[in-house]
């Protein structure tokens, strides 16, 4: 995935920049202040998505961490429970989810690009082989990949508007498999 | 994300290239001199500044400048305003009043056509000037006047050319960016259709040789135009690729397998399309075909499978016939073709051609496009980002073709 987050934030402020806030009438305040929120809010957006993951983890971390402080105090009380039993479930699963959530997106994103750039070397290196079949099937095993990656590719990109009939492309959610 | 947080140590700064890395690249692909002239002056320039809003005021003054290095003297610039469309160039309309050498004392709608810092596409003010002058006279192009090749008097390179009559689809009507499924009446794509043929087949007979076209290389027999084809836009994904696509690796491999002989050098327009050329609504008569920026001398099929290409294909008034360029059936396209120009159409060449095409183009939106957005080089870096995203289309389509084997 080429079009990140990261370059749509930063191209839509420059925009904000070179062409729109320019444009705009100065004795409209009401817009020129709106813009002007759009692009900081933008700025903020930009500063916040390499962090959000890490953010959440180390929240969800604190909160368990103080759930199982409030069980150990309830665990002190005489007489009937006073806090619902409900959080000490909800902490425990949350401590399952957190301890799947390991690896940073950004690690995912640098794999992809490592693998992406080693299978296309190992096309070109497989020119120099005289086996035509073997080539053959390397290739056919890249041609195969990029088939099924294009086509999440290409639903990802659905509401751009660049699909002649996009019925017949499957949504990008079932393709994830996300529901 | 760093572009480079994936790469090895030995993996080129494409943001900072070295003065090595663009040797290397300069010697593994042999391309045209001017395309190479550019190419590396686009390597030597990127680690400079983005591209810096300009105001008209600037702009009319470089043009004043350049008017007198060109002997232009006495003239007024008047009217400049913004002109919208074309992700690749910045466009300033005006009107100059002057001494036309020609005319005398007269008032002429004019465009200035100006390379941003880096270019989605990185193409020559002094080709387009060249071809457009070739073509003057055989085919309706604007008139162009002057041409600042290396930016000496404007920001960046730049082109003047004549403001010419005529829209690019009629009033009315919708289409996606850079006019891509843009529909036609019946009434329009009939008159349209027969002229359309006729001016691709003059491009193509045109003979080149007579006119002074020395900014352009031409191929000997034989397979050197494909090549260069595949050199020049092999050496865009490597000097501006970001995230690798092997499938490009493995398209690359099979264009380089493949490779037409050529049979017949011509001028090749390259962009010859619906939403390329101007025609009048009243009568329906081409009056400028424009855009001749990646304009080569080549080989014929490579404008036949752009033309053809499925991206400019829409459905007739029946909801079901796909007509090339909204305004004709392949077949009948490809029939005329050949009528009128006295030309064969090569299917295998013609296969080879729209591979080529997908190939080039999807390194131009998802390479280049990415690279000068990510580098702000340009004057609307949103857009370019924006067009990336077609890339997947074109990349699938070029996918099916390889697969399919031709």
């Amino acid at each position: 995935m080429q079009l990140r987050t990261e370059i749509q934030l930063k191209t839509m402020m420059k925009a904000m920049d070179d062409v729109i806030l320019p444009a705009i009438d100065s004795s409209n305040q009401l817009a020129l202040e709106q813009a002007q929120l759009v692009k900081a809010m933008m700025g903020l957006m930009a500063h916040q998505l390499p962090l959000q993951f890490d953010f959440d983890r180390d929240e969800l971390q604190r909160l368990i961490d103080t759930a199982d402080k409030i069980q150990a105090v309830c665990l002190q009380l005489q007489g009937p429970p006073v806090i619902s039993g409900e959080l000490y479930s909800q902490a425990e699963q949350a401590s399952t989810i957190l301890s799947r959530c390991t690896v940073n997106p950004a690690l995912v994103e640098e794999r992809i690009r490592v693998l992406r750039r080693l299978v296309g070397e190992a096309v070109q290196e497989i020119q120099s082989v005289s086996d035509h079949k073997l080539r053959e099937k390397l290739e056919g095993a890249v041609v195969a990949m990029s088939r099924e990656q294009l086509l999440r590719d290409r639903a990802l990109m659905i509401k751009q508007g660049w699909e002649v009939d996009p019925e017949s492309l499957p949504t990008i959610e079932s393709l994830l498999d996300t529901a | 994300m760093n572009s480079n947080l994936a790469s090895n140590s030995n993996f080129p700064d494409k943001d900072r290239p070295s003065a090595e890395w663009i040797a290397s690249l300069r010697q593994r692909y042999v391309i045209e001199k001017s395309i190479d002239k550019l190419l590396t002056r686009k390597l030597e320039r990127r680690a400079g500044p983005g591209y810096q809003a300009r105001t008209l005021e600037d702009l009319g003054k470089g043009i004043e400048e350049l008017l007198k290095a060109r002997g232009v003297n006495y003239f007024s610039l008047v009217n400049k305003r913004w002109l919208a469309g074309g992700a690749s160039k910045i466009q300033m309309a005006f009107t100059l009043d002057w001494e036309s050498p020609n005319v005398g004392r007269t008032r002429n709608n004019m465009v200035l056509r100006m390379e941003p810092a880096e270019s989605i596409v990185e193409t020559s003010r002094l080709r387009e000037f060249q071809v457009i002058k070739a073509m003057d006279g055989l085919v309706p192009v604007p008139p162009v006047f002057w041409c600042d090749e290396d930016g000496q008097y404007l920001p960046y390179p730049s082109l003047i050319y004549g403001f010419a009559e005529g829209v690019t689809k009629p009033k009315n009507s919708t289409s996606g960016v850079s006019g891509a499924g843009t529909t036609l009446p019946d009434d329009i794509r009939h008159k349209l259709a027969p002229q359309f043929i006729q001016h691709l087949a003059n491009i193509h007979n045109f003979d080149y040789r007579q006119a002074s076209v020395d900014a352009f290389d031409v191929p000997k027999s034989g397979i050197q135009c494909a090549e260069w084809g595949v050199d020049w836009w092999e050496r865009v994904w490597e000097e501006d690729g970001d995230e690798e696509i092997p499938l490009l690796r493995v398209a690359a491999a099979w264009l380089r397998r493949n490779m037409p002989v050529l049979d017949k050098p011509s001028i090749v327009h390259s962009d010859y399309r619906l939403g390329n050329f101007l025609f009048t609504e009243h009568n329906c008569e081409i009056t400028a075909l424009l855009d001749w920026e990646l304009s080569r001398i080549g080989d014929r099929h490579q404008d036949l499978a752009w033309t053809t290409s499925q991206a400019f294909v829409t459905l007739g008034s029946d909801g079901k016939t796909p007509l090339v360029c909204s305004m004709m059936p392949e077949s009948e396209f490809f029939e005329g073709y050949q009528q009128v120009s006295g030309l064969t159409v090569n299917p295998a060449t013609l296969h080879w051609y729209k591979i080529y095409n997908n190939y080039s183009l999807a390194i131009l939106l998802v390479g280049s496009g990415y690279r000068v957005a990510r580098n702000g080089k340009t004057h609307q870096d949103v857009l370019v980002a924006w067009l990336s995203g077609l890339a997947y289309v074109v990349l699938d389509q070029m996918r099916s073709q390889l697969e399919s084997g031709g």
